[in-house]
């Protein structure tokens, strides 16, 4: 998947590390790190790098490559590969982005399992998406096989219902070994093809800066469309038409099944996208009521089809009221009527429309905020998802909440003057924050050694010389450059994770002997055959392990909202 | 840094005073001078920006804990195969080589230690069990794990073509291109082998370095080593 290659300087590649020592083990993390520090490497090299024998790089390389970790140039993995290409210039590239991902694995998970459409089937999905993530990608005969072999049939219905359920859904997507090699690699190739021909058609050699730009467009657009189409539904489930003499109205007209030989693997943004939503949904709940919050949420998963992206500025398609009616479940029907001041009627539907024409920015309140969703036409109201403001204004609310918890609150106002004014001088900003001149310098002063906003100078005369003007002859402005401030934020929540998984692996090795006498206690009955002192061990190693996950789970959140989420200001 | 700002003040001699940007001197003394917050305690408060604290999870949240933790583990351990003897299949975790210091003492916890140490060279990654297909990997790197012979073989039969095209000297120049190319990776992964174990036993050899690689101009080849050179 092309991920958003934000925010990969030292504290990724420090960050990616250690998930990989984590999961795989010493041998496998050193190769991972060389791969990681020195980029784009053949396996000759890569083994001479990491100090290991060839065959354990290969075995290591085969384990990475299997989760999705690392990726080739070699061109051998399509499906017609061109003829007389050396293996000795195949070269292996760390995906980090992908590593990163792993991070949310447990959010995974608990997200399957309290997805409501899966209802009793909660707990299979869930079985299954951790085998996949055990395994990197399985194919789908070796799922039905592992998880229902023991010839239980309502397990395996039930295996294969949940099955299709996490496939149609696109949380699982299929994936082939064309998508092993890199999309760097094939669009250089596409665009190299894609120039000859155009100098053979225009018969120069020297093409003008247009056509090149050109190549590159089409050559980069090509690519991913096919790469698209690699993982499209249809390559994975096939549907054949139910002989049913009486057909119920409003049934599903097909039999849908999945072939045995195509491989999985996660989808993390379909994954991403439920995250958002959660984000959008308390955001419309911190925004208006709790009411408000059960209406977004219903928008929300009427507006999720199988053509979402994590990354699209609203919705694709529009949502149709009744939708939005169907989804909200009865027991928060009695929360929503007080939520609305001044209606009187009962019904729900008037409530609820009244509740989406707030959401909509009708009332024309857009002080506080925009609009969450916007509505297009008048007589059937559909309704779209406003995805990118709202997240832009998620990501603007933790960088200001992250000011008031660390700095104060006077710097947070001070912090939202001079983002809202773009740049400004002190006298702005004590006019606008309302605080004294000297509370003002101290404030903005502290927020310049966090790295929040920056200085310029500006002379006040046209004088000749510009630099090493003396200070009294400028005007000193304020301002905040967002990129730069999202960045160095993001590198730090790295850094804070990389510290939370070393220090629990430094915790479990302090205690690798109490460790392997509870393993030996669980293989002769319990654990309560230890002392009491091995217990209340175990207990304060279990707990600040609780603790550092806690951390862990919260900072990989923040990092999605800085990263993942749509909106990223533009510079 | 005080251009300019000598004129706006009287009596000079106070040097070392930065200038911040903005803000004229008198302010500045103004600041510097007044007492600090809480002069004479002797635990002053905490202001509370610097005690970080860890609301506790919610529910979502600690099934979210409880199912990460979980996964680590299988990762760390491995998937349960008996259930009576307790061994675990841990196939991701490749076995580290252990360097033998002197002399090893096995002790009691070792009797318990986990029983994947009773598998001690099921190295080979199984594809089945891992769940590999072999069509998701380039052949090259298959092969280098689960056939590496065949590696050599390939490299080594071509090294007899390359002879016999250049008396023919012709039409057969990337053939010959190619197998001068592949004996030549085979040629160096066999160099690759025997060095990684040659660097780590050349103690003696490496220790006494007598500097005659150090200042060379450069002209030499780099890779000399440190006195290595004379005792092999």
């Amino acid at each position: 998947m092309s991920g958003v290659t934000r925010g990969q300087g030292k504290e990724a590649v420090r960050l990616c590390e250690h998930i990989v020592r984590q999961a795989f083990g010493n041998v496998v993390c050193r190769v991972a790190s060389v791969l990681l520090n020195r980029g784009r490497l053949p396996i000759l090299i890569l083994s001479r790098l990491s100090a290991l024998t060839r065959k354990s790089t290969a075995a290591s390389l085969l384990i990475l490559m299997q989760h999705n970790l690392v990726q080739t140039t070699s061109l051998t993995l399509l499906p017609d590969p061109p003829q007389g290409m050396s293996s000795s210039d195949d070269q292996y590239e760390f995906d980090v982005s992908e590593c990163l991902h792993r991070l949310r694995y447990g959010r995974v998970l608990a997200l399957t399992a309290g997805w409501p459409t899966f209802g009793k089937l909660a707990s299979t999905a869930e079985e299954i998406v951790r085998m996949v993530m055990l395994y990197g990608k399985v194919k789908v005969r070796d799922l039905r096989g592992s998880l229902a072999g023991d010839g239980d049939a309502i397990r395996a219905s039930a295996v294969q219902e949940a099955m299709l359920l996490l496939v149609r859904w696109r949380f699982l997507i299929p994936t082939c070994p064309e998508l092993q090699i890199l999309e760097a690699e094939i669009i250089q190739r596409r665009y190299n093809h894609l120039k000859t021909q155009t100098q053979r058609n225009s018969g120069a050699k020297v093409l003008s800066a247009n056509q090149i730009n050109e190549a590159r467009l089409s050559a980069r657009n090509q690519v991913l469309n096919e790469r698209d189409a690699l993982q499209a539904l249809e390559k994975v489930l096939t549907r054949r038409e139910k002989i049913n003499k009486k057909r119920k109205k409003g049934e599903d007209e097909y039999d849908y099944d999945l072939k045995p030989d195509v491989s999985l693997r996660i989808n993390h943004d379909r994954y991403g996208i439920l995250i958002r939503d959660e984000l959008i949904v308390k955001a419309a709940e911190d925004r208006w009521n709790v009411g408000a919050g059960i209406v977004m949420r219903a928008v929300c998963s009427a507006a999720v089809n199988e053509h979402s992206t994590l990354s699209e500025a609203r919705t694709g398609t529009d949502v149709m009221f009744n939708e939005i009616i169907a989804r909200i479940p009865h027991e928060a029907y009695p929360v929503l009527g007080p939520g609305i001041i001044g209606g009187t009627s009962k019904s729900t539907a008037d409530i609820v429309r009244a509740y989406l024409a707030i959401l909509a920015g009708e009332d024309q309140m857009l002080a506080n905020g925009s609009a969450f969703l916007s509505k297009t036409s008048s007589t059937n109201p559909a309704y779209k998802i406003e995805l990118e403001r709202v997240c832009v204004k998620i990501r603007e609310a933790l960088l200001s909440e992250l000011v008031r918890q660390r700095v104060g609150e006077k710097a947070g106002r001070v912090l939202a003057v001079v983002t809202k004014a773009k740049i400004a001088s002190e006298q702005t900003v004590r006019d606008c924050a309302m605080l004294p001149l000297k509370d003002a310098r101290i404030h903005l002063a502290r927020l310049q050694k966090l790295n929040l906003v920056e200085t310029t100078e500006v002379p006040k005369s046209g004088a000749k010389m510009r630099i090493n003007m003396p200070s009294a002859a400028e005007y000193h402005l304020w301002s905040v450059d967002l990129p730069r401030v999202y960045n160095s934020l993001l590198s730090n929540i790295y850094k804070t994770i990389g510290n939370t998984i070393q220090r629990r692996a430094a915790e479990v090795e302090k205690r690798t002997t109490l460790l392997e006498r509870e393993a030996k206690a669980v293989r002769l009955g319990g654990r309560a055959l230890l002392q009491t002192k091995d217990q209340n061990d175990l207990g304060s190693l279990e707990e600040s392990v609780k603790k550092l996950v806690t951390g862990q789970e919260r900072s990989d959140l923040v990092a999605f909202i800085l990263r993942d989420l749509p909106g990223w200001p533009a510079k | 840094m005080s251009r300019g700002g000598f004129r706006g003040r009287g009596g000079g001699g106070r040097g070392g005073m930065p200038s911040v940007p903005g803000m004229s001197h008198e302010a500045y003394r103004e600041i510097m001078a007044a007492p600090p917050q809480h002069a004479g305690m002797l635990y002053p408060p905490l202001s509370s920006a610097s005690v970080a604290f860890l609301p506790r999870p919610s529910d979502f949240e600690s099934g979210m804990i409880r199912k990460e933790t979980e996964l680590e583990e299988t990762l760390r351990k491995g998937i349960m195969v008996d259930q009576e003897q307790g061994t675990y299949w841990c196939g991701w975790r490749l076995p580290e080589v252990r360097k033998m210091v002197g002399i090893e003492i096995e002790t009691y916890s070792d009797l318990f230690a986990r029983p994947t140490a009773a598998a001690p060279n099921d190295e080979e990654l199984d594809p089945v069990k891992m769940k590999m297909d072999e069509m998701f990997f380039p052949p090259s790197l298959w092969d280098a794990y689960f056939e590496p012979e065949k590696e050599q073989k390939r490299g080594k039969g071509k090294v007899p073509k390359k002879r016999k095209t250049l008396d023919s000297d012709g039409d057969d120049k990337p053939d010959g291109e190619e197998a001068e190319k592949s004996s030549n990776a085979s040629s160096a992964e066999e160099d690759a082998e025997y060095e990684d174990e040659s660097d780590h036993q050349d103690y003696d050899a490496n220790y006494f370095d007598n500097g005659e690689g150090d200042d060379d101009e450069g002209g030499e080849d780099e890779d000399v080593g440190n006195g290595g050179n004379f005792d092999e």
